[in-house]
């Protein structure tokens, strides 16, 4: 994969290895005539310190092909991976752990724990391992996120927008090997969507983190390094650094093309 | 809008079973008390039934008293036996006569029966099988004054042959008899496991202490002779002074059946006390098992009412669920109900009451009292929830239904304390000068307003105590813990409701047994203080005492310094007033008892006891206006009386009874009197060991009699009422284990609700066995909470009864610390594991499946 037009000013971290792959990934529900190929033999790989989008369709297995990536769901054939770990060899005690320690998530709604602080949410996965968070890593996730003033809050004291800033601060907390995140802006606004996604770009460009991210919306999409195009479970297009309109174009094309 | 209220029952079908369980259990328990009471009723009518049916007329003595169990009547002359044999229409007659003072020995020299089980009965034979019921299957019938007849299970019991020499053991010494027959009771081996020895009308009599006297004549009518006419004649020749009455031999079997009834009644209500108790604490459950499906339902609710529902519809299909879960558990719980009956049927027959099983008997009043408490109890705990269901507004629908985490309304916080304050105020009496009887009553209201008040404040004091109680865990336990400690906090009422279950169960066993262990303490005080003599001698059996010759026979011993003996019996007691009054009275030596027990006087001296005098226990004196000088007449069983004259006031309950007259006005009253306990002290230098040893010896024909040492003899007054206290903790087992489902029913409901939070933290990592960490801790916080306040309640209330009864011999207010510390640890244990199957079910939860629910 070639980058030829960096769409930010800040330094590209060279590609030093892959953070996820999937290998003929297959995952289908029930069988026979009600049989649904959600994942049709997917092959994909997600470089490490990228940012990447995925889109397709409603029903395109957008959810699936990210819930299997990230450990929560089991696929029906081949095989996935986080870094070198095959995760279908995994027992669900160390698919939890690894979820844990090597994954961050972020989802549309209901990101956090009603009865935990926003703080208390941001460090859970590090406290739930047991582990001392790195309190300067963490200082600085909140204040490049601007959570500084609403650290004490519970969930239901924060807006929307807020409680989306605090999920992708506890994704970002543990310095996972990398991100998930499903219409992470789907139900905000405008102005706080592209909030968080600032930040999501920001913490490729500065920490190197690896992200791959779920959207229907082809500005959030935008601020991707790459773009995946799935459809009925399978890849069908591969956008590179692509802006706005090559979004709306390769999506118009699809509809097209369905 | 009845269709879809069965289909929400459907559909919570799982969750409902706990709280079906939690009415059941209550139901099953009232359902079997009052199954078993009509079965035991029924079989007493059946046995009282078969055995007299023969006796068409008895003739008894004037009644003297009420004992408490029945009249006790006068014996009648036995002379009035020909009497009544010479009436027309009399076809036989004979004078019966019994006593409940021994024992038979065994083969093997043991004393035949359990310790307070079945009793012995000592008997006048009757040949006529007609009149006794008996039916001799081996031998003949007693003629001698040295012969007996026994019935087979006793024979069968104790290893005996006709031919053989029985010893007996009563009031009179041990004695020996040769055994010339064995009978069968209307073919059955023995009345209710009772052991019946018959002996000539002679012996019979002097064993009862009524020589020349019978307690009752049973006529048999001749032929074409109705019961009420044999009994009028027989009436019409009854000497006027005799003061005896005939009646039908239906009107006896009634009344003997009557009496027992009676006795049964009291079981019952004894036994349905701790039905109401579950009752009870399985209304909390219920209350907020239809609080959380409310709550859990408003979404589903408001959408109903903004598509047109009206409020009373809402209503009514809340209600109706809680009817139908109601009426299942009412149903099951009767079906319960009577296996329990069954089951105790059973297990009285196998530790020796044999009744008639006639089957068991399920009366109509059983089901309608069933199906009014389990489903009344629903009802009426639904109530409040079913009101709240109709407050959601349609607009509800459109928004997040957030979990109930109100509590804290001041409202109910001020109503709280007022109740609190109130309950506080109603205990005070109890902390006067002089507390005097009056006072409980106010106690017991005072109880019952502070245990509404805690519930009230539940809700109030919830968050902080979770938060408290938590506080450790979320140091010690990470993150499991500190979200176990939050959840729990989360909405105070649901944890409130759950920990009032426990906590009314915890109070009461809490209660109990601080108050138990306060009684004995107070006790041991008492006895520790006054009691100067080394040994004490008493009977195992309370019906049968200690025969006379026991303390002569140790007096006489050189290694012995002096006895001192207590004869107690049951007298009534006219008072100045005029009032009666029925009690156990005890009779003392005046010279020698202050040598063996220390008794505190309040006015006058034990000493000025002599014949014809009588010490007055100085509270009862109080409380029923009696003073030095006043005069007291005793009637005894045996129909004399004895004017009396108060010449003390003792203060010393433990150590004195409430009355107290001489040896010497006993003898002349109580024909066959014993001792009821013996006093020994050991003369110089000898060993207390030894002598108990030596005197254990001695006293063996008495087969019922026991020398304990001090220490034995307190701890048989442990032992009691530990007993006593077993007896009620089994009975308020139900009530705890009601409490426990609640926690588990709260938790599984819980963990309902928060299905996606559960995903959410098993998404970020949170294992299995940490999620079943914060489950169980989140348990323990609840049990805790519910475990503490029921102690702390316990020791308000226990301390208060204490200080109550003070002048009636409770003098020490002692915590039983080790005992408390167990509760708690085993509450909040049960709790704990209370939570493993909702804990496992949330463990299990489908992550994915957890986070797409909306
Ligand atoms: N538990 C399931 N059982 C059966 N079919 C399922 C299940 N989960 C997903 N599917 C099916 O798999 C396919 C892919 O679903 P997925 O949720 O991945 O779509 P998506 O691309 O995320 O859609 P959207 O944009 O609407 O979120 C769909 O056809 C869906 O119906
Ligand atoms: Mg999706």
């Amino acid at each position: 994969m070639t980058t030829t037009e960096p769409n930010t000013d800040a330094p590209m971290p060279a590609p030093v290895g892959i953070a996820a792959r999937a290998v003929r990934a297959t995952k289908s529900y029930g069988s026979g005539d009600t049989r649904v190929v959600a994942l049709d033999e997917i092959d994909a790989e997600f470089e490490q310190g990228r940012f990447t989008a995925i889109m397709g369709p409603s029903g395109s297995g957008k959810s699936t092909l990210m819930h299997c990536l990230a450990g929560l769901d089991t696929l029906t054939s081949g095989q996935v991976f986080i870094g070198d770990i095959d995760l279908s060899s995994l027992s669900e005690k160390k698919l939890t752990t690894l979820r844990r320690d090597k994954v961050g998530f972020v989802f549309q709604a209901f990101n956090l724990i009603p009865t935990l602080t926003a703080i208390e949410n941001i460090t859970l996965p590090m406290s739930l391992a047991g582990r001392k968070p790195d309190d300067s890593w963490v200082d600085r996730v909140i204040t490049t996120v601007g959570l500084g003033d609403r650290l004490t809050h519970r969930p239901s004291e924060l807006s929307g927008g807020q409680q989306q800033r605090v999920a992708v601060s506890r994704a970002l907390a543990s310095r996972p090997e990398i991100i998930f995140a499903d219409e992470p802006t789907g139900n905000l606004d405008t102005n706080s969507g592209s909030e968080i996604l600032n930040f999501m770009r920001q913490a490729v460009d500065e920490f190197a983190q690896t992200i791959v991210m779920v959207t229907h919306d082809p500005v959030a999409a935008s601020y991707a390094d790459r773009v995946v195009f799935l459809v009925d479970g399978r890849i069908v297009h591969d956008l590179a650094s692509p802006d706005r309109d090559a979004i709306i174009d390769q999506m118009k094309h699809l509809e097209v093309g369905r | 809008m009845l269709r879809t209220t069965l289909r929400s029952l459907w559909q919570h079908k799982r969750r409902l079973i706990s709280t079906t369980v939690a009415v059941l259990l209550g139901v099953a328990f009232m359902a079997g008390t009052f199954v078993l009471g009509d079965t035991l009723d029924n079989s007493i009518d059946e046995l009282v039934g078969e055995v007299t049916v023969g006796i068409d007329a008895e003739v008894r003595g004037p009644e003297l008293f009420d004992s408490g169990f029945g009249a006790l009547r006068a014996p009648v002359d036995a002379s009035l036996v020909d009497t009544v044999a010479g009436v027309d229409g009399v076809e036989d007659a004979a004078g019966y006569v019994q006593s409940m003072s021994g024992r038979i020995l065994d083969s093997e020299g043991e004393a035949l029966g359990q310790t307070n089980g079945a009793p012995t009965i000592f008997e006048a034979f009757i040949p006529n099988g007609d009149l006794s019921g008996y039916e001799i299957v081996d031998g003949r019938g007693v003629e001698a004054d040295d012969e007996m007849v026994l019935n087979r299970g006793a024979t069968d019991d104790a290893d005996l042959a006709v031919g053989d020499q029985v010893e007996i053991t009563s009031a009179l010494g041990r004695d020996s008899f040769t055994l010339v027959g064995i009978y069968t009771i209307k073919g059955r081996d023995s009345i209710a496991g009772a052991v019946t020895a018959s002996f000539t009308p002679t012996v019979a009599q002097e064993l009862a202490g009524l020589p020349g006297q019978f307690q009752l004549i049973y006529a048999t009518a001749a032929d074409g002779v109705e019961q009420p006419e044999l009994a009028d004649a027989i009436n019409s020749v009854l000497p006027e002074d005799s003061g005896g009455e005939a009646i039908t031999g239906e009107q006896s079997s009634e009344e003997l059946s009557d009496s027992f009834s009676e006795g049964l009644a009291f079981f019952s209500t004894f036994l349905l006390i701790f039905a109401l108790i579950a009752l009870v604490v399985g209304s909390f459950i219920i209350f907020n098992t239809f609080s959380i499906l409310v709550a859990q339902r408003g979404k589903e609710l408001a959408l109903l009412r903004a598509i047109g529902a009206t409020r009373r519809q809402v209503l009514v299909s809340v209600l109706v669920e809680a009817i139908l879960v109601g009426l299942i558990a009412a149903f099951v719980g009767i079906a319960a109900g009577i296996g329990l009956a069954i089951g105790l049927v059973a297990l009285l027959d196998s530790i020796g009451l044999e009744l008639p099983s006639s089957g068991v008997v399920i009366a109509p009043a059983t089901v309608v009292w069933a199906l009014i408490a389990g489903v009344g109890v629903t009802l009426f705990s639904a109530m409040i929830p079913a009101w709240r269901a109709t407050r959601v507004p349609p607009i509800a629908a459109l928004r997040d239904v957030a979990t109930d985490a109100s509590g804290t309304s001041k409202v109910r916080a001020v109503i709280g304390i007022i109740l609190f304050a109130l309950g506080l105020f109603m205990l005070t009496p109890a902390f006067g000068e002089a507390p005097d009887s009056a006072a409980l009553p106010s106690v017991g209201l005072g109880a019952v307003l502070l245990l509404v008040a805690l519930v009230v404040l539940g809700p109030v004091i919830a968050r902080p105590a979770a938060k408290l109680f938590g506080a450790p865990l979320s140091a010690l336990r990470g993150t499991p813990g500190h979200l176990a400690r939050e959840n729990a906090a989360r909405s105070p009422k649901r944890t409130a409701s759950t920990a009032a279950a426990l906590m009314i169960g915890v109070a009461l066993v809490g209660f109990i047994t601080i108050f138990a262990e306060s009684a004995r303490a107070s006790i041991d005080d008492q006895i520790t203080r006054g009691l100067k003599a080394d040994l004490i001698l008493q009977s195992e059996s309370f019906d049968v005492g200690i025969p006379l010759e026991v303390s002569t026979m140790i007096a006489e011993r050189d290694d012995v310094a002096g006895v001192a003996s207590v004869r107690q019996g049951l007298v009534q007691l006219t008072m100045p007033d005029g009032s009666n009054s029925t009690t156990f009275m005890g009779a003392v030596d005046p010279e020698v008892y202050p040598e063996a027990v220390e008794v505190q006087m309040a006015e006058g001296s034990l000493s000025d006891l002599r014949p014809g005098g009588i010490v007055v226990d100085a509270r009862q004196a109080d409380e029923r206006d009696i003073a030095i000088g006043d005069t007291i007449t005793l009637t005894f069983p045996t129909g004399s009386t004895a004017e009396v004259e108060v010449v003390a006031l003792s203060e010393d309950p433990q150590l004195l009874g409430l009355y107290t007259i001489s040896h010497e006005d006993w003898s002349t009253n109580v024909p066959n009197q014993t001792d009821g306990i013996v006093f020994v002290s050991a003369a110089d230098g000898v060993d207390v060991e030894e002598l108990q040893a030596s005197i254990e010896e001695a006293i063996e024909p008495y087969v019922t009699v026991i020398v304990q040492d001090r220490d034995e003899f307190l701890g048989s007054i442990a032992a009691q009422l530990n007993t006593a206290l077993n007896v009620i903790y089994g009975l308020l087992a139900l009530s705890l284990i009601i409490a426990l489902i609640g926690i588990a029913n709260t938790l599984s409901l819980s963990i309902y609700e928060r299905t996606r939070e559960l995903g959410l933290l098993r998404a970020v990592g949170m294992t299995r066995a940490q999620l079943r960490s914060s489950v169980r801790w989140e348990a323990a916080i609840i049990a805790l909470l519910g475990t503490v306040l029921g102690v702390l309640l316990a020791l308000a209330l226990s301390y208060t009864l204490v200080q109550a009864l003070g002048p009636q011999g409770f003098s020490t207010y002692d915590i039983p610390v080790t005992s408390l510390v167990v509760i708690v640890a085993v509450f909040a244990i049960l709790g704990v594991l209370a939570s493993v199957l909702p804990a496992r079910r949330a463990a299990k939860l489908n992550v994915l499946e957890a986070i797409a629910t909306e």
